[in-house]
């Protein structure tokens, strides 16, 4: 059993490849920094097994950011495998920078040219390119899977070389020049770590440590305990340009000799003038957001709700009927009804919905445009301690908070990583949905749709507050270094679409059928028996949610939901959001999964789940929006920013939510009273009064900030 | 002589070198192709030209216009 290492650049298709050899259906995009985390999977090869192990993109062997780090140390670890390293056939010049510092280094490689694009910028001779880099070149359509058995074949051939090291020309010129003035064996003898596998078999071969003088990359030096004062002293000041042309030239040269230039510029289009205009820009994302939303919430996703949420009572009815049959009506049959029927059948309802956001989402990350987002809400974000990669993170946020904490990884300041990981949540996720339209839509009718988005407007406000306030706090951010590579626009192949809508399809049947059944029964035992274990669904005592409800109701009151049934489903919200309406569809002792049946029952004065108002109704929707997240989120804060960050971020979360909530509360209860323009009024001038405040304390910071210039604030490198 | 961040849009400049320590961030430019006379243009700026769209070796990059005040062009 053999493990092979699948590197390359971001957005080279590397991701595409797995699955494509190991049949999987891992998470690909146009963008930038997708995979973030190593994937290893097994696949055949005449019946004999192979470990394909996918790798975040890397430009070089000098890693910058947390998953770079990552691929170079997989690569050190398995030195003595075989490497995938896979190039954009359109994007080659700057890819082979990549595979020349794996040559260099005697990685086994076998090269790969994916046609990710239709549009042919090089024209290639690969058998030319395989003689004269002296290894295996493949041409493969890695979506298309053409080419895939041509690069089987090379994987199982063995390597019969005794060493993989390549002696390119610039490499010898480099090393002639420093090696005479500096006794490079004596330094890895006296220093080097000598029982590590890659410092074994790869360092000891004295050009590398040449290289990486050259390269001037004090962290592999540090790593392996060598001695680089003196050698760095020895190279040229310029050395990083010197080795970096070298390695472009020999690049040149190759491509000059097996490939043919046919376009000019990759990437960039005619479209790009009307996405990037400074008129047009945010209008355009605004539209494209609001279309998506639409879409989601209202057209399509509302139809194929309602449909569902028939089929769903057709499907129940006779079950139900079956059962109260068989075991008559008593707490089997309450179990069946309430929980697993009322309760899941509700939130099922809500799968077009949630799906399409996927959907789209995953559209938008597909057609490159998230690259054109990240570069314009560069500037914004900036200004707030975060990067325009942080786009990426914040927009996946809306679909699943779990896996977008998780993107946050590609940051490459570690307080600007904790910063996007810890916003995350803030961005209403899908799980949301249910909570919104059913509770929303009873009290707001057809005005809901605009406190749904008012809600995702305030989660991204609150991210933008806390972001700044961290920023000027306890997380300040260094010098961001964003460099963002501009993919071609694409369009999303039909196949992978199906893929997507199937994938998120089965994994929220999967969260359903495992936590949220599971979850209910356990509401509806804790909502059913007393604390002396009394069965009391008929109302002949106090349940033991009811009595913790009641307990925490002095906590809730001054946001307008003391209700024990209202606390409850909020407690139990946190294992995962979509238990929130599915619990008050038991508590309210719903039996089908018609929302409007649900929305309706929280109208009534006799409904356990009580909201006495429109103003505390807002209240707990914005609670719900901001306190703490589903379990899985937190668990992968936890895994993402570590134990203190995590707990920071519980205890911000749950502190910010109280407080919005109680002035949301306020303000409309305000509103119902002495009239909203009165409210309003004063609302404008309290908020002129601080806008003024803040314009001129910043005006006088400023004058501190930089003697040498007016604007250069902190992103100022030359004062 | 200029840095890459004040240049006009559209037209052609050539690198000569780079200012200030070099770090991480010169090795990855260099890594991306600003390498001494290659072509670069720059295509776009985002609104507050905070960040720059520069076209390199046949592909095309934003970059922080402070990461480019760093390579000088001609």
């Amino acid at each position: 059993m053999k493990d092979v290492l699948l590197v390359g650049n971001p957005n080279a298709g590397k991701t595409t490849l797995f699955n494509s050899l190991t049949k999987s259906t891992e998470h690909t995009g146009n963008w930038h920094g997708v995979t973030v985390d190593t994937k290893k999977k097994k696949f055949f090869i005449d019946g004999a097994e192979f470990y394909l192990i996918d790798t975040p993109g890397i430009y070089s062997l000098c890693p910058l950011s947390f998953e770079e780090k990552t691929t170079v140390e997989m690569l050190e670890k398995n030195y003595n495998q075989k490497i995938i390293n896979i190039c954009d056939k359109n994007n080659l010049q700057r890819n082979l920078y990549l595979t020349l510092c794996l040559l260099e280094q005697g990685f086994d490689v076998v090269l790969v040219i994916n046609e990710i694009d239709k549009k042919n910028i090089f024209n290639i001779d690969c058998q030319k390119l395989s003689s004269m880099l002296g290894i295996d070149v493949v041409y493969v359509n890695a979506e298309k899977g053409v080419g895939i058995d041509n690069l089987k074949n090379f994987l199982k051939k063995e390597n019969d070389k005794k060493e993989n090291f390549r002696q390119f020309h610039y490499v010898k010129e480099l090393s002639k020049k420093i090696k005479n003035s500096i006794k490079i064996d004596e330094i890895i003898k006296k220093n080097g770590k000598k029982n590590d596998f890659f410092a074994k078999n790869c360092l000891f071969y004295e050009n590398i440590i040449v290289l990486k003088a050259y390269e001037k990359d004090e962290e592999f030096f540090k790593k392996y305990e060598l001695e680089s004062k003196n050698i760095f002293l020895q190279t040229p000041e310029n050395s990083m340009q010197i080795l970096a042309k070298a390695r472009f030239d020999f690049i040149d040269e190759i491509l000059k000799k097996c490939a043919k230039r046919t376009h000019d510029v990759y990437g960039y289009s005619k479209f790009d003038k009307i996405v990037l205009n400074k008129w047009l820009a945010f209008p355009i994302f605004i539209s494209v957001l609001a279309l998506i939303f639409y879409l989601t919430f209202f057209s399509v996703g509302a139809f194929f709700s309602e449909i569902l949420s028939k089929l769903l009572d057709l499907i129940s009815s006779p079950i139900l009927s079956f059962i109260k049959n068989c075991f008559g009506q008593n707490f089997v049959y309450d179990i069946f009804n309430v929980a697993i029927f009322g309760g899941v059948s509700t939130v099922l309802s809500f799968l077009p919905q949630i799906a399409l956001l996927f959907f789209f989402l995953s559209i938008l990350e597909d057609s490159g445009y998230m690259s054109r987002i990240a570069f314009i809400f560069e500037d914004i974000l900036g200004r707030i301690g975060l990067s325009g990669k942080s786009v990426y993170t914040l927009l996946m946020g809306f679909g699943c908070s779990t896996s977008a904490i998780m993107t946050s990884r590609n940051m490459d300041d570690k307080n600007a990583k904790i910063k996007t990981a810890i916003l995350c949540p803030y961005m209403s996720c899908t799980a949301k949905i249910p909570i919104y339209t059913v509770v929303g839509g009873a009290f707001f009718g057809a005005k809901n749709i605009f406190v749904i988005l008012g809600l995702y407007f305030l989660g991204v406000a609150v991210a933008i507050l806390i972001s700044k306030i961290l920023d000027v706090t306890l997380l300040k951010s260094k010098k961001q270094t964003f460099i963002l590579e501009f993919p071609p626009y694409r369009v999303t192949s039909l196949k992978r679409a199906g893929l997507i809508l199937w994938k998120n399809t089965k994994e929220f049947l999967l969260r359903v059928g495992s936590v949220m059944i599971s979850m209910n029964v356990i509401i509806w035992f804790l909502s059913s028996f007393s604390f002396s274990f009394k069965y009391v669904a008929q109302g002949e005592g106090i349940s033991i949610l009811e009595q913790i409800g009641k307990f925490l109701a002095p906590i809730f009151s001054p946001l307008g939901f003391g209700n024990w049934a209202i606390i409850s489903s909020l407690i139990v919200g946190v294992v995962a959001k979509e238990v929130v309406v599915s619990s008050i569809a038991m508590f309210n002792g719903i039996d089908s999964g018609a929302t409007k049946l649900l929305s309706a029952s929280l109208l009534l004065p006799t409904s356990v789940v009580f909201f006495s108002s429109k103003a505390s109704v807002l209240s707990f929707l914005v609670f719900c929006l901001l306190y703490t997240p589903c379990i899985a989120s937190v668990a992968m804060l936890f895994h993402e920013v570590g134990k203190k960050w995590t707990f920071i971020s519980i205890l911000i979360q749950f502190f910010v939510a109280y407080v919005l909530a109680y002035v949301v509360y306020q303000i409309y209860f305000a509103c119902e009273v002495f009239g909203f323009l009165q409210i309003l009024a004063i609302l404008t001038t309290i908020f002129c009064v601080f806008i003024s405040i803040f314009v001129i304390f910043r005006k006088i910071k400023r004058k501190k900030l930089c003697l040498h210039c007016d604007d250069c604030g902190k992103d100022c490198f030359k004062h | 002589m200029k840095s890459l961040d004040k240049v006009q849009k559209n037209k052609n400049f050539k690198v000569v070198g780079f200012t200030g320590q070099p770090d991480g961030v010169t090795r990855r430019l260099l890594e991306l192709g600003f390498t001494i006379d290659e072509r670069v243009k720059i295509l776009s700026t985002s609104i507050q030209k905070k960040v720059l769209l520069v076209q390199i070796r046949g592909y095309v990059l934003s970059v922080r216009a402070s990461l480019l005040s760093r390579v000088q062009v001609e």
